[in-house]
């Protein structure tokens, strides 16, 4: 380790992370709305340009928001990685993506060539932009920290992905021909999914389960097993997907075996924990893990009746991943607040716990538990789709209005 | 025992948990005179390690890195505001609200996790680092704290 590295100072500025999470709850209204109006039918078929448009709408307008956000604030305190914290690069990432995102979903959604080409040529440069801010200083990061080689799996994942998710595009608007187009897709989806957006919550959770609920320590061996079965995942699916589509279930009984060990410890942990009383974050864990452990369960039934398989998916990233990162902006989101009004010398603010209200936050959790219920229901009983999709535009106005809250107390004291 | 500083720190770190946690848990019961005990061991406990650190570790990375602007200033500037911190967690026991406890403890805790993290991942790995020969003994005389 160079000495010039060791930087301990107090991170980005505040209104870094923040633009990125304020966005998040807006695009999660945008998405409610689209799937309000889309009909279950249309969902389930996969490709259809509607729900292609409403998965990019929710990974990338929602999860994907979070995680940029998240990853601004962690990556120094994790890794000791500064990312081009307050330079011009933030405010050009977040804009082009703010842009991007409802050109893309836009146009894909109405089948308007020209607009989705512009949005992901803007969506593009910002990511391309983001991961040349700190691929070199992830990947050359001391990997005794324990969230070191699971990070830099997720890193070059986004790389891979935006790579084939380029190559997709161009091939949908017509401009290559892409003759594998299903194993494309269904390797950038792989990786978008698991090499991406899981290895990056597994490599965060390692580290913050035991240190914000004071919980055991995930064991070194479950540390080491983790990453090479992701990593044998990815390479059996790479392999599988373009060379022998039909012995993918190979690769998806290794990934499998990954997402368990991940769950078990992680469910074990949240129920040993030392801190005991009742958390809203906690509960938005237990969430998170319970429709990632469905999640599995969905996609071993999809091969009786395929319906699971995209039960599966909305399981995994609106169940799993959306919970948790929504649970994460609500330890996160405060902790700022405090964190800089109190660095900045003030002393008479509000604790962590007051800064959002606890009620607030429980019943927009409720709400979405209830929304993913009611969501899976619509499958079975399209009717109820309508309610769902209602409800998560309730439940994605009052996260909006929670977080805000945190703004509010840090600019009416700072 | 340990003769690395970023074994023995980390323990010491999780020791200190390990504390808030049990005061927490005696909150949550309502037994307030064990917790004021408990948040009174907790706070010792916090203060030997800033102790240990400020007067022993820090003063050896400084002069043998000539860092003195640099990030041990940083955690001291951490360290006071931990210091502000448990002074309100002491006053929120004694007066029993529980409500005002809870919310010190959880900025108490996450304020100290993403400080111890930002310790282990980087000084005291830097430490075992750039004062590896006199590491033991800095250990033994944090230990006598």
């Amino acid at each position: 380790m160079n000495t010039s590295s060791l930087s301990l100072d107090q991170g980005p500025n505040i209104s870094v992370p923040f633009r990125f999470f304020y966005s998040a709850p807006i695009f999660f209204i945008l998405f409610a709305i689209a799937l309000f109006f889309t009909p279950t039918d249309v969902i389930e078929l996969r490709f259809s340009s509607q729900t292609v448009a409403l998965v990019h709408l929710f990974t990338l307008g929602v999860l994907t928001l979070i995680m940029f956000g998240a990853l601004f604030q962690m990556l120094p305190v994790l890794m000791g990685v500064v990312v081009g914290g307050n330079t011009i690069s933030v405010w050009v990432i977040h804009l082009l993506l703010l842009l991007g995102i409802p050109l893309f979903s836009f146009g894909l959604y109405f089948e308007t060539g020209i607009l989705m080409l512009i949005g992901s040529f803007s969506i593009a440069i910002a990511i391309l932009l983001f991961l040349v801010n700190i691929t070199i200083d992830v990947m050359k990061a001391d990997r005794k920290g324990k969230s070191v080689i699971l990070m830099q799996i997720s890193i070059v994942s986004l790389w891979i992905a935006l790579i084939f998710g380029i190559f997709i595009t161009l091939g949908r608007a017509g401009i290559i021909e892409i003759e594998l187009y299903e194993a494309f897709s269904n390797f950038h989806i792989v990786v978008a999914l698991f090499g991406w957006a899981f290895t990056l919550v597994v490599s965060v959770s390692l580290s913050v389960v035991p240190m914000f609920y004071v919980t055991p320590e995930y064991t070194p061996g479950c540390r080491k097993v983790i990453p090479l079965i992701i990593v044998a995942a990815l390479a059996s699916f790479a392999i599988l997907f373009f060379i022998y589509p039909s012995f993918s279930i190979l690769a998806e009984f290794i990934i499998t075996q990954g997402v368990l060990m991940y769950a078990y410890q992680t469910m074990k942990r949240l129920r040993r924990r030392r801190r005991k009383f009742a958390d809203v974050t906690v509960s938005y864990w237990q969430t998170s893990m319970i429709t990632l452990l469905v999640s599995v369960i969905f996609w071993w039934v999809g091969y009786v009746e395929p319906l699971f398989f995209t039960l599966s998916f909305i399981s995994f990233g609106i169940g799993f991943l959306g919970s948790l990162l929504q649970g994460m902006m609500y330890k996160i989101v405060p902790f700022l607040v405090w964190f800089h009004l109190s660095s900045s010398g003030k002393w008479d603010i509000p604790t962590i716990k007051e800064i959002i209200d606890e009620e607030d936050m429980w019943v927009q959790l409720r709400l979405y538990q209830l929304f993913i219920v009611l969501f899976f229901l619509s499958f079975f009983l399209p009717i109820v789709k309508i309610v769902a999709a209602s409800i998560l535009i309730i439940s994605s106005i009052s996260l909006l209005i929670n977080i805000l809250s945190g703004w509010r107390v840090y600019s009416s004291l700072r | 025992m340990s003769q690395y500083i970023s074994i023995y720190l980390t323990e010491d770190h999780r020791h200190c948990d390990m504390l808030l946690a049990q005061a927490e848990e005696l909150v949550v019961e309502k037994k307030f005179k064990a917790a004021i005990v408990a948040i009174e061991e907790f706070s010792k406990a916090m203060i030997d390690h800033l102790e240990r650190e400020e007067l022993i570790l820090f003063p050896a990375f400084e002069e043998r890195t000539g860092m003195t602007e640099g990030p041990t200033q940083m955690m001291r500037v951490e360290h006071n505001q931990m210091r502000q911190l448990l002074d309100q967690l002491n006053e929120a026991i004694a007066s029993e609200n529980e409500k005002k406890f809870f919310g010190l403890s959880e900025t108490l805790l996450i304020f100290v996790q993403q400080h111890n993290s930002k310790e282990e991942q980087m000084l005291y790995q830097m430490a075992d680092k750039k004062l590896g020969d006199i590491s033991a003994d800095i250990v033994e005389r944090m230990r006598d704290i």
